[in-house]
């Protein structure tokens, strides 16, 4: 028997209805200075309606609220493809050293020396691990890693006179993101289906890629967590037709240290840093998605590279770079969440780094086996092949004998104090339960995963009902999502009948 | 565990890898460093850097470094908001998507809009997908830039429009101001046009713009741009709607801005806080970008509830049809956002705006008084604003200042020295004295 866990479960008011007129937390500090006035048709007519608390009210408030919440520092949180592994606390004490975390980006390059050395440094290691060229850090997360990488392609394509371009290949498996930039990049997606076994289809490949392409979009490993054999057989015809190979870095944490990159014969990476580098997910962010690319693509790299003189000593922004896209955040991109990388990196070292892939390989795989044994799941695809971080299960037996579905067990293990695993997605395994537990969770951690959804399995042969009616001990039972998306209630302000 | 599952070697799990692709060695990268090596290591680094709390900075231009009031810095470390993922299941992350439901209502108090979104990456991001949705929402393909924009904002709005085939007109006006008639005089061109041959989806701009300066009360011109059916997109410094008409109150349609400014640390560029909120429209809550918190109830009862609404839009369902590829977003800054508004709370807000209003008068009265200084160059202004030191160069007055402790603002592209300084509620009454007794020393 695995322990339940009971989540705490406050009555939390919002915080605009609670407090009294008249209320302070903060007070803003006042110089003794003359009274600026503000031009008579700028000025505000009623003030915002803010709420008037006190400061211990508040912060029972918010203390209160994070009790209802689950985090990595709380419980497992095997979410495939999002990588939840700890976010070790001395990257967050490094990180907000005054130098780092109060510096404006504007400062003078004189000035943030040791700022711009980090952002130098990122691009290296960076470099060191994949094999590539060039890194920019620039983009503020893994989507916005893909478009810059569209728009290197787009840049690369026409600086070759290569106009016809016009097309993005992307497997059925893939994130949404993907068709998602590749479309916002002014890219026509075209969507490659995947074989029995989950692999890339190298006869739709092969009959897909023409003078109009402009580039094949993959996640290796994949989104089922298999590699792909075949990747420099695949490299080498997507090549052969002039386009250009790009990897969806986000499930690196499944071969970083193992595999490079560059080896594979892919032109363009992303990296999601605050997936395979620690940096703590945020709530849904920051994240932070550096691109690396192979020699011939570093001069499209957005602008500015952190770049280091060695004549002088001295590190600095290089802008003197005409064939760039430009930018695609408003200063450096989250630098934040590199430091916390960075600090991941040099903690782990080039040993460390490989021995934690392994950990998370085998921490998968184990959890397959395991789960694998559990009556009413099977392991879709590629029997027999190890995986690499992450994996599925599909409980469609199960389903078909009780009618408890993937998602009924997403909510299901919530009660046990463990996030779910994604579900529903890939979209080309029906009821897929994609598991992640990253090398971060120990063996009675990934055991309790395992008895968790043993019981939950039991619990369905034995009584389908009482699953639809978890989970009980989280802070909310299940909510009236459908409802709501009919009709938004988006902020307070907005009247309910607007 | 590996015996377990039937291997005896590591290795084993990774034989689907062809051999020639697997590295036998680890990469070449130094390490593993123990917490106190690493800890030095980085202390090294950070020590390559002025310390900023050594400092007097007048950096602004979208982005400052403000007080962080202690309880927000002890509140924004809670491991249970820092280390969870996008609140997907709504049952076990109550506590943040509540929090980000806050962040979205109170942040609609101050810019009297009635939807605010869950947050993108930045203001320029913001600026980028705010064109995108215009275009959208109008089917038309051009969208006019006006007044003064910072350059790195407008760089990034021409990477996200561009590739799609979008055209940015940049109209950057004349001291500081909207180039009013020229703007009214294309929208009654348009309004001579019959609908479908109408170009323009819409106008943006920025209040204060990135001078600093307070345009010509807006009503008018967004009138003229409503009268043909374009939209109206204003970029905001959050802090200034303490005092300053909100962008609500002339009939904005969509609000950008930097979030930031709200209680959040300028990180040397990121994580910032990306604001995009809009009026309430069935049709246009479903074109806008990123994540948007709901309010609901339980299914089994009337207890309030708060979820991820409206996900039909975003990438992971719609793919390439979504109204944009953003997926990662920068919850975390929103949640410090939602608790320092909290914190200031209606007056506070109001006596903050205040106090940076002030600030910059002073510190720019004080400037102007100095023989051959022009401040502010232009006017009428909030927080920032442009200064023309007169003969000196950049170079000289980078290098005396920050000799002294005081980052002179940003250099401003042009002819002669002109900078934009912005005041932030760090600056002591003497903290303002010393720059301007500085800058006198400096250029007479």
């Amino acid at each position: 028997m695995v322990e339940k866990r009971q989540q705490a479960h406050w009555q939390e008011k919002l915080i605009m209805d609670k407090g009294r007129p008249g209320r302070r937390a903060h007070i803003p500090d006042q110089l003794d200075i003359p009274h600026a006035s503000i031009p008579t048709t700028w000025q505000r007519q009623q003030p915002a309606a803010l709420p008037e608390v006190s400061e211990l009210e508040l912060v029972r408030h918010v203390v209160r609220l994070s009790q209802m919440n689950h985090g990595v520092d709380v419980g497992p949180y095997p979410l495939g493809s999002c990588t939840m592994k700890y976010n070790p606390k001395v990257n967050e004490r490094i990180a907000r050293f005054d130098a780092f975390a109060m510096m404006h980006p504007d400062t003078p390059d004189i000035a943030q020396q040791g700022n711009i050395e980090v952002l130098y440094r990122l691009q290296e290691v960076l470099k060191t691990i994949t094999g590539f060229g060039g890194v920019t850090v620039q983009p503020a997360a893994g989507a916005q890693g893909e478009y810059v990488g569209m728009l290197i392609s787009r840049a690369y394509h026409a600086d070759r006179g290569d106009h016809q371009r016009t097309k993005v290949l992307i497997p059925d498996s893939a994130h949404g993101t993907n068709p998602a930039s590749a479309a916002m990049a002014g890219y026509k997606v075209v969507e490659l289906p995947s074989t029995e076994n989950g692999y890339v289809d190298l006869e739709a490949l092969a009959a897909a890629l023409d003078d109009t392409v402009a580039a094949f979009m993959i996640t290796n490993p994949n989104t089922l967590g298999i590699f792909e054999p075949q990747i420099k057989e695949i490299s080498k015809m997507v090549h052969d037709a002039g386009a250009l190979m790009y990897l969806d870095g986000a499930n690196f944490n499944g071969v970083v240290g193992m595999v490079r990159s560059a080896d594979m014969d892919f032109d363009i990476q992303h990296f999601n840093l605050h997936k395979t580098f620690s940096g703590p997910h945020g709530g849904g962010g920051p994240g932070c998605g550096p691109v690396g690319v192979a020699d011939h693509l570093v001069d499209f790299l957005p602008t500015p590279l952190a770049a280091y003189d060695p004549d002088k000593d001295l590190y600095y922004f290089d802008y003197d770079r005409p064939k760039s896209i430009g930018r695609v955040h408003g200063y450096h991109g989250n630098f934040g969440i590199a430091i916390r990388a960075l600090a991941y990196i040099y903690r782990n070292g080039g040993i460390g780094l490989r021995k934690m892939c392994q950990a998370a390989v085998l921490n998968a795989n184990y959890l397959m086996e395991k789960v694998k044994q559990i009556k009413g799941y099977v392991v879709p695809k590629a029997t027999g092949i190890p995986r690499k971080h992450e994996f599925i299960a599909s409980p469609v037996p199960l389903m078909n004998d009780t009618g408890v579905t993937a998602g009924d067990i997403a909510k299901a293990i919530l009660d046990y104090g463990i996030h779910s695993p994604t579900v529903y997605f890939p979209l080309i395994i029906k009821e897929a339960l994609l598991i992640e537990p990253t090398e971060a969770e120990n063996r009675d951690s990934l055991d309790d995963i395992v008895d968790a959804l043993r019981e939950i399995a039991e619990q369905a042969y034995a009584d389908a009902d009482s699953i639809h009616a978890m989970p009980k001990l989280t802070s909310r039972g299940r909510l009236d999502e459908y409802e709501l998306a009919k009709n938004p209630v988006l902020s307070q302000r907005q009247s309910p009948d607007s | 565990m590996l015996k377990d599952i039937g291997y005896s070697d590591i290795l084993e799990l990774f034989s689907d890898i062809p051999e020639e692709l697997l590295l036998k060695d680890p990469v070449d990268i130094p390490g593993p460093y123990s917490e106190q090596h690493l800890t030095r290591l980085f202390q090294s680094i950070a020590a390559k850097s002025r310390n900023t709390s050594n400092m007097v900075s007048f950096l602004g231009g979208g982005i400052r470094q403000m007080y962080i009031p202690a309880a927000i810095e002890d509140l924004m470390r809670r491991g249970e908001f820092v280390t969870s993922y996008t609140p997907y299941q709504p049952e076990i992350s109550q506590g943040l998507l509540q929090m980000l439901y806050e962040y979205q209502s109170m942040l609609a108090e101050i810019l009297a809009m009635d939807v605010v979104n869950a947050s993108m990456y930045d203001w320029a991001t913001a600026l980028g997908e705010a064109v995108l949705v215009m275009s959208r929402l109008t089917r038309r393909q051009k969208i006019i830039l006006a007044g003064p924009i910072a350059p790195n904002r407008l760089a990034v709005a021409r990477s996200y429009a561009e590739a799609s085939g979008h055209e940015l007109v940049v109209m950057p006006g004349t001291n500081g101001q909207l180039p009013v008639s020229e703007l009214m005089e294309i929208f009654q061109q348009e309004k001579g046009k019959k609908k479908s041959q109408r170009e323009y989806a819409g106008l943006y701009f920025e209040v204060p713009s990135y001078y600093g300066t307070l345009p010509d009360y807006p009503q008018p011109l967004i009138d003229a741009v409503h009268g043909v059916d374009a939209l109206v997109t204003v970029g905001v410094d959050p802090i200034s709607l303490g005092v300053i008409a909100p962008p609500g109150d002339y009939d904005a349609d969509f609000v950008v801005g930097e979030g930031q400014l709200l209680g959040n640390a300028p990180a040397t560029g990121g994580p910032l806080l990306g604001i995009m909120a809009s009026k309430y429209d069935r049709k246009w809550i479903r074109q806008i970008p990123g994540r948007l918190i709901g309010a609901t109830t339980e299914l089994e009862s009337q207890e309030a509830g708060y979820c991820i609404t409206l996900q039909t839009r975003e990438q992971h369902i719609r793919r390439e049809k979504a109204t944009s590829n953003i997926c990662t977003n920068e919850s975390i800054t929103a949640v410090n956002a939602a608790i320092y508004m909290a914190a200031l709370g209606k007056q506070g807000l109001v006596e903050l705006s205040q106090s940076l209003a002030d600030r910059a008068q002073y510190l720019a009265t004080q400037l102007d008084q100095i023989d051959g200084i022009s401040a502010p160059l232009y006017g009428p202004i909030y927080a920032e604003f442009v200064v023309d030191f007169g003969s000196i160069t950049h170079e000289e007055l980078e290098t005396i200042c920050l000799e002294r402790g005081f980052v002179p603002g940003t250099k401003i592209d042009g002819s002669g020295c002109q900078r934009l300084l912005a005041v932030t509620d760090l600056h002591s009454k003497s903290d303002l004295d010393a720059f301007v007794a500085t800058i006198r020393e400096v250029v007479s």
